[in-house]
């Protein structure tokens, strides 16, 4: 973009959150464009025109190259109502065009990016080209609470070949069960099947989990054990939404909803609820989840249910994050943390120290997200539970991918990939490689980013995760755009797209159809891509998320241009 | 003469009679004269009815023949169509009783389970899931501890040594585990579950675990529950204790079973707690004087005992009175029968009055020390009225009383209780 605007003004947008990775693409951006120039804006700007043209014109005016500028977010104290920075510059917008015979590039943090936009909108429209560079975390296993009976630390800290013998040890105690049953073996049985089916998941035999099951709940039915038998459906629930089929589980909770509503089961509606809430969560329905957290943990509090009360808040976090409001995400993942140091739970104090650091990704303020990963790695280590402690690996290199530095982030990625390798977490193996190719994305590596993609692809395909296989094609996708092949980028994103309307994952339909949109506007198929876009729009303004406007404004600048 | 010496104190052994062991036949069945205690049938039931784990608690003074009501409660169930294969746990080889919590009753229970199966029943355990915790608090410990071919007993036989040796590696590995219960129960469930799938092949009805000698742990403030240890133990630690997915029986102290928290344990342990009571001998105030069916048990005790000695009677009691004030001053508690013997018959033999009494002044002595006003208020109500009114700061006093025997329960038509008599002659400081 940079090199086909060359000699002519344009004004762009660059969103990204750490300062650090900033400075590292502003970086690259000056080794090859030898006439770039990055002006800072000094804090405590009010003339943000005047004070840019100011450091253009000495010593020497007159070059022609790009412009980045920086640091006006010092400029901009979020939580002040007025800006006097941003009037100033929604008033000046006509003197950039008549300065400028070059690109200029604005770099911001998202949430003064969304300042701009509410106190500078003439100035935002006119912004041609928007760059996100904020990083997609991967969603870490421990953020949203579900309890699987038969996860136990113990069975997921078993090496991949341990994993193996013991669910040849369980299989056979089952199959000498059926054999002769008695009645002494009923609640043994009943642990066995759920801890199998763990297992099944684990290792990536979704068809074995499923079938098993199936035979922990008609056990459950012929012995006329209820809880049992909700055990087996909430489980069935959790399966599937592991599948990436919320809505498929979705329909297994509220069966387990209904029944602990009719045994009037305070307790079991609360946990049916806070699993009904994640499984919305994954169809992208996020009013929906908070509907279902808010109900639970009302319940928790009226049983004095403490687990399930910082349960529903660490969800509620999760949810708010996903709605683009890192703050109160933070402020629940404080109130989960209290609560978990006070009952001494270990592994929630692990989840929410892991959703804090998510927050402060979200905030750009990744240092202080590492802090936050390292104690969860701290916790991990200590309680021994190998598979948090490889995706906290993880998430240290998203943290370090995010601080502009992906050579560390490989680092960290290749021991998430090693530790899950090594308990055969195959879930978890494929979220590294793809971390891996977003990584090799970031250097300026597609052909290997595209390598790694594809390991992460067919890994989700093995273990029929729908929803990590929508994921990856978008990836594919959109390492195909850095490729320059904006036919397969295409095709990609509209297997992706498929995917994601198949199960009912809106959020992802939604970044599908907005990356789609941008390559068929850059191909000028305007109709097409304000078409798709507006998809995206239409699902951020119904969840009341803060890019919905900034969306909006993009496609309404396309129609006009389509006019 | 010396041989016959020792051969009745060999007789008046005060160790529990064991089912299993020669010496059966010196035991007296004592239940018509306990009450309606019937304590072997009630929990042996319990066991046969359910065809999910019970958790069964038994209470009794210490003497009063408790472990030797669990043998033949282990004796019962292993007879009979439905066949049990029972663990006898002799937690005392494992537990300090001056500092026991979850994490030693555990190991006890483990480690004794797994050495009556691989015994009786050819059955071994491996160390399954133990022998990741066990790795990792090796690691946390930073013991140089080789785990290459750790089997079960190994494992929690070097945790028992340690937790015996040091308080500092106690306090550690308690911590370690605290939080960590949920994963040590697991590992222990899956255990015995596989240990049922064996013994249900060999067509027994399941397993029960009977944990003798927890009553024996210390009663005091514990350092961090704000209750006491046995409050700790037995209400705090309910759930871990109830959750092995087997027949359990544990003993509890009889003054928790009988303190402010009974409500609490019979809802936490599913029905009131069984108590082995005192043989009655003499009968409740007003009416007071011996109760002759029960000294006539106690009678024969002494008698099954004599004839296990091949001695006579008259080669050990100066004359009957000498043996029925024996009997008198044992209130009832076998245990104490032989103690007092044993303690009489040290002196001289045949046991004269004097002898006897002399031996009821040193049990007397341990009183003395111990006896404080308010337990005084409490004995003297025992004794007029053979009751006592729990007050809101009686409780503490009541509970060192039954603890340490000062007074006795008895069960008959009805509760009642007696001070001891070897403090019968005894009156508070300057109430005289």
């Amino acid at each position: 973009m940079l090199t086909l605007s060359r000699g002519s003004f344009s004004l762009s947008l660059a969103v990204c959150n750490s300062a650090q990775l900033r400075d590292y693409l502003v970086g690259r951006l000056a080794a090859e464009i030898p006439s770039l120039r990055v002006v800072p804006v000094p804090p405590g700007t009010t003339d943000v025109f005047a004070a840019v043209r100011e450091r253009l014109d000495h010593p020497a005016p007159g070059s022609a190259g790009p412009v980045c500028i920086v640091d006006l977010n010092e400029s901009l104290p979020s939580g002040l109502p007025a800006h006097p920075a941003l009037r100033a510059l929604n008033a000046s917008r006509e003197l950039w065009s008549e300065r400028f015979a070059a690109p200029v590039i604005f770099w911001l943090p998202e949430y003064a990016a969304t300042l701009l936009y509410q106190h500078a909108p003439d100035f935002w429209r006119w912004f041609s080209h928007q760059f996100e560079f904020v990083t997609e975390r991967a969603e870490p296993a421990l953020a949203a609470h579900e309890i699987f009976a038969g996860d136990t630390l113990l069975a997921g800290r078993l090496s991949a070949d341990q994993k193996r013998f013991r669910i040849a040890e369980l299989e056979e105690r089952i199959s000498q069960l059926n054999t002769d049953p008695q009645p002494n073996m009923y609640g043994h049985a009943q642990l066995w099947l759920n801890e199998l089916a763990f297992l099944y998941l684990f290792i990536g035999d979704p068809q074995a989990a499923e079938r098993t099951l199936q035979a922990a709940l008609a056990m459950a039915r012929a012995a006329g054990d209820r809880p049992g038998e909700g055990t087996a459906l909430g489980n069935l629930g959790i399966a599937y939404k592991d599948l990436g089929e919320p809505r498929k589980a979705i329909g297994y909770h509220e069966q387990v909803l209904a029944m602990a509503r009719a045994a009037g089961d305070r307790l079991g509606e609360g946990t049916a609820l806070g699993n009904l809430g994640i499984a919305y969560a994954a169809l992208g329905e996020l009013r929906k989840a908070i509907e279902c957290y808010e109900q639970r943990l009302t319940i928790a509090r009226e049983v004095g249910d403490r687990h399930g009360e910082g349960s529903a808040l660490g969800n509620l976090g999760v949810a708010h994050r996903n709605l683009g409001e890192p703050r109160r995400a933070i402020e629940y993942a404080e109130q989960h943390l209290a609560i978990a140091r006070e009952i001494g739970d270990h592994r929630s104090e692990g989840a929410s120290l892991g959703n804090l650091a998510n927050g402060y990704v979200d905030l750009g303020e990744p240092e202080r997200a590492i802090e936050f990963d390292e104690q969860v790695l701290a916790i991990a280590r200590e309680i021994g539970d190998r598979r948090n402690e490889s995706a906290t690996l993880g998430n240290l290199g998203l943290a370090y991918a995010a601080l502009g530095q992906p050579r560390r982030a490989i680092e960290f990625y290749e021991q998430h990939l090693k530790i899950a390798r090594e308990i055969g977490d195959r879930r978890g193996e494929g979220n590294a490689l793809g971390n891996l190719g977003s990584a090799h994305a970031a250097l300026g590596q597609p052909k290997r980013a595209i390598e790694f993609y594809e390991q992460h692809l067919k890994i989700v395909r093995e273990i029929g995760d729908r929803r990590g296989e929508g994921i990856s094609l978008g990836n594919l996708g959109s390492a195909y755009v850095t490729l320059g092949q904006p036919r397969k980028a295409i095709e990609y994103y509209e297997q992706a797209l498929a995917i994601t309307r198949e199960i009912g994952n809106r959020r992802g339909e939604a970044n599908a159809c907005w990356n789609m949109g941008v390559e068929y506007e850059k191909a000028g198929d305007l109709a097409h891509a304000i078409e798709l876009m507006q998809v995206c729009v239409d699902y951020e303004r119904e969840l009341g998320h803060p890019d919905a406007e900034k969306s909006a404004a993009h496609v309404a600048a396309l129609r006009a241009r389509l006019k | 003469m010396s041989s016959s010496l020792e051969k009745l104190y060999a007789a008046f052994d005060p160790q529990p009679l064991r089912a299993d062991q020669p010496g059966e036949h010196r035991y007296v069945d004592l239940d018509d004269v306990r009450g309606p205690g019937d304590v072997v049938p009630r929990l042996a039931s319990r066991i046969r009815l359910s065809p999910e784990p019970t958790c069964q608690l038994l209470a009794g003074h210490r003497g009063s023949g408790k472990s030797t009501e669990l043998r033949r409660l282990k004796r019962e169930l292993e007879t009979g169509n439905k066949r049990y294969f029972v663990v006898f746990c002799d937690s005392s080889r494992d537990i300090d009783r001056n500092d026991v919590d979850f994490l030693e009753v555990l190991t006890a229970v483990m480690r004794q389970m797994a050495a009556q199966l691989r015994e009786h029943a050819q059955i071994s355990l491996t160390p399954g899931y133990f022998r990741d915790r066990w790795e990792r608090i090796w690691n946390l410990l930073s013991s140089d501890v080789s785990l290459d071919s750790v089997d079960l007993e190994v494992g929690f036989t070097k945790i028992s040594t340690t937790v015996k040796a040091s308080p500092d590696a106690r306090l550690k590995l308690r911590e370690l585990i605290e939080g960590d219960t949920g994963n040590w129960l697991l590992a222990a469930n899956d255990l015995i579950g596989q240990a049922l799938l064996d013994l249900n092949k060999q067509g027994y009805h399941g397993l029960v675990v009977l944990v003798d000698d927890l009553d024996k742990i210390v009663l005091r403030p514990h350092e961090k529950a704000g209750c006491s240890t046995g409050e700790y133990l037995f209400i705090h630690r309910q759930p871990q204790l109830s959750a092995f997915m087997c027949h359990t029986v544990y003993t509890v102290p009889l003054a928790l079973a009988y303190s402010t928290q009974e409500a609490t344990l019979s809802t936490l342990y599913g029905g009131n707690v069984p108590v082995v009571p005192m043989v009655k001998v003499s009968n409740p105030p007003p009416q007071r004087g011996d109760y002759q069916p029960g000294i006539d048990k106690c009678l024969q005790i002494i008698a099954r005992r004599l004839e296990d000695s091949g001695a006579q009677q008259t080669d050990l009691f100066d004359s009957d009175q000498t043996r029925d004030l024996l009997v008198r001053l044992s209130g009832g508690q076998p245990t104490e029968l032989m103690y007092l013997t044993r303690e009489a018959m040290i002196t001289a033999l045949p046991i004269t009055e004097n002898a006897l009494k002399r031996a009821a002044r040193e049990r007397r002595k341990a009183y003395v020390r111990q006896l404080r006003t308010e337990h005084w208020t409490v004995i003297d109500e025992v004794r007029r009225a053979g009751q006592f009114t729990r007050t809101a700061d009686n409780d503490q006093a009541i509970r060192s009383l039954l603890d340490n025997r000062a007074i006795l329960q008895y069960v008959n038509d009805s509760d009642w209780y007696g001070e001891n008599p070897v403090i019968a002659d005894l009156s508070a400081p300057g109430a005289r």
